[in-house]
């Protein structure tokens, strides 16, 4: 045989690809410290935690502590649970190591209180998708982002990032051991991250209707065994929401404006083919639109990117307009719409009913800028009926709530001071 | 019975449900401390019981492990020992190992020497609690605090010049896979260094 070493070589490279990808597809599927039928008894756990605290036997404190806590709260079996694409997930061990892929999730777990857990996450959690930076990518909130601390110390922006938006790092994440990820609905990757990563994947994420926010928050309070607080904040969201609907369903249909919302704002004008920052995309459910007493124009168009011709805006002949502002621009949409003359029929720009509102987007759909859109966007529409609400205390309480963090709101005012126009 | 009185009734039941049930009592899990009392006179060959407090909420899940002094011995017969649901015992090292569930005070038998040396030493640990370190060991463990012994080892404060003696575990939990692709990497060297030796079949 020519070349031996080589060939030699080769298969030994082989032997290890092969030996790496199984030790990454390795995912936990027996209860530790189990009797062999799949369950954790009394005896099981006590045979093991004895042998343990003796020095004897298989077992590590991770091990028994693990079977401690599934004996004690998952009756000694293991967990499953069907994620948002009716996927069932089972668990056999408790999660202590968690990795997110996108705002949404990473966010839910700071409100249910397991940021400690995240041992990694996206880019944008670690950018400005949780707490706010600005355009020049400074840190808004400053006192917030340090009040989030991360569990060997440090803040959001000192977690490892696993992935960008269209890249996932699937070594580093396997390397980190994780008990579970929670990915983006967006993707459908969750059967390839549990394959490649070795652990469960839960692919979560919230939507435009509170409904759907809802869910998202009991399938996170599921996933890390916080029901109770997963209903303490859905409790909360739902006090903001009664507190808007007690006065908007009250309104005569004669008193709701329509509006067109331009959820990606109007920073590229009427044409963005490439991000769609434009101002003719648009959604058709936009639950906090139409809680505020809003009647969305857009409300029959049907598919998931909605981008409407310049000409149907005009037809439709909206009495408000918001236009959403990220921080990451400088200039408000607003100026666009008021200066553009071929919206300058429309009864919003001739009766100066164009206004700038949270963007409320940011890799997924964050709950806190829905509720906060809500709020604003009453305010802005009736004006009178919600002349005693003050958005600034209403802004901070959401943030104190999700975020555990003070005076969040107020500093966003700060950087991006339209709300303070309805204060 | 009036509808009101009913509904109270169900809201009432409904708060004792949420309050007892598993999910609800996880957040609220912490052994905080444990204490041992050793009765403050004893005759030789008496049987004395030591016992052990458990403070902190329950659930309760603990991992519990005595050693009694030199001299000292456990009765003959297990059952003679403690009235615990879950122990072991070693007498060759002089250990008492206990799984703890939900228990506040369990206790145990020994029988008193003429003469002893050292003290009752012991440690615990709370298994309920969950971190996000990786290869947890022995540095989780907590001393049992005894306000009557004489030894230095008598409280939280001592642990450290204890913690000395206790062997803190440093396997991986899941070895196999670098063993093994080492084993066949030195395996793989040898070979390749010996027929490079012998100047290989293209010599």
């Amino acid at each position: 045989m020519k070349y031996p070493a080589l060939m030699f070589g080769i298969f030994i490279l082989f032997t290890g690809i092969v030996l790496s990808a199984t030790a990454a597809a390795a995912m936990d599927s027996s209860l530790p410290c189990a009797g062999g039928d799949g369950y954790i008894s009394e005896d099981d756990l006590s045979e093991a935690v004895c042998d343990y605290m003796l020095g004897e036997g298989k077992y590590s404190l991770d091990d028994v502590g693990d079977a401690a806590y599934i004996y004690k709260f998952w009756d000694g079996k293991p967990k499953t649970i069907t994620d948002q694409h009716d996927r069932k997930v089972t668990f056999y061990r408790p999660i202590e190591r968690i990795i997110t892929t996108n705002p949404d999730n990473s966010r839910m777990i700071i409100a249910l209180g397991d940021l400690d857990k995240m041992v990694a996450t996206d880019e944008c959690t670690r950018s400005g998708c949780v707490l706010y930076r600005d355009i020049n990518d400074e840190k808004i909130a400053v006192e917030a982002w340090e009040s989030l601390q991360i569990h060997d110390g440090g803040q959001l922006d000192n977690l490892p990032e696993t992935n960008t938006r269209k890249e996932i790092d699937y070594e580093t994440m396997a390397i980190l051991k994780p008990d579970v990820v929670i990915d983006t609905l967006w993707y459908s990757r969750g059967d390839a991250v549990e394959e490649k990563v070795g652990c469960p994947c839960v692919d979560a994420g919230a939507g435009f209707t509170f409904e759907e926010m809802f869910d998202h928050m009991q399938l996170m309070g599921e996933i890390l065994d916080k029901q109770e607080r997963a209903d303490e904040l859905e409790n909360f969201a739902q006090s903001k929401i009664d507190m808007v609907k007690s006065v908007t369903d009250q309104l005569d249909e004669s008193e709701i404006p329509t509006v067109y919302f331009a959820p990606r704002g109007a920073k590229k004008g009427f044409y963005d083919a490439v991000e769609g920052r434009d101002f003719t995309r648009t959604e058709a459910i936009y639950e906090p639109l139409t809680i505020a007493g809003g009647n969305n124009v857009a409300k029959d168009c049907t598919g998931d990117n909605i981008n409407v011709g310049p000409e149907q805006i005009v037809v439709w002949e909206p009495d408000y307009i918001f236009v959403a502002m990220s921080t990451s621009v400088e200039v408000s949409g607003v100026q666009f719409v008021m200066d553009t003359p071929e919206l300058s029929e429309i009864p919003a720009v001739k009766n100066n009913h164009v206004y700038d509102c949270f963007y409320p987007y940011c890799r997924g759909r964050p709950i806190d800028r829905s509720l906060m859109n809500m709020l604003y966007m009453a305010k802005c529409l009736h004006p009178e009926e919600f002349k005693d609400m003050d958005l600034e205390a209403e802004g901070n309480e959401i943030y104190k709530e999700i975020l555990g963090a003070d005076g969040v709101f107020t500093a966003l005012v700060e950087y991006q001071p339209f709300p303070k126009q309805v204060y | 019975m009036s509808v009101k009185k009913i509904t109270m009734m169900l809201l009432v039941l409904a708060m004792v449900g949420i309050m007892v049930s598993p999910l609800t009592l996880a957040s609220q899990a912490e052994v905080t401390g444990i204490t041992r009392s050793v009765p403050a006179n004893f005759a030789t060959g008496e049987e004395i019981e030591i016992s052990l407090t458990i403070e902190g909420n329950a659930p309760i899940m603990v991992g519990l492990v005595e050693n009694i002094p030199e001299g000292f011995s456990f009765p003959k017969k297990d059952s003679d020992i403690s009235d615990a649901k879950h122990f072991k015992v070693d007498r060759k090292t002089g250990k008492i190992v206990f799984s703890v569930m939900d228990e506040k005070e369990i206790s145990y038998k020994v029988i008193a020497p003429s003469s002893a040396k050292g003290d009752f030493t012991g440690y615990w640990v709370d298994l309920l609690v969950q971190t996000p370190e990786l290869n947890e060991g022995k540095e989780r463990w907590k001393p049992v605090i005894d306000p009557t012994s004489s030894s230095p080892n008598k409280g939280m404060s001592s642990f450290a010049s204890d913690q000395e003696n206790i062997p803190v575990s440093t396997e991986p939990k899941t070895p196999g896979f670098g063993a093994v692709f080492s084993s066949v990497a030195i395996l793989a060297c040898l070979l390749i260094s010996k027929n490079n030796l012998n100047g290989g079949n293209n010599k």
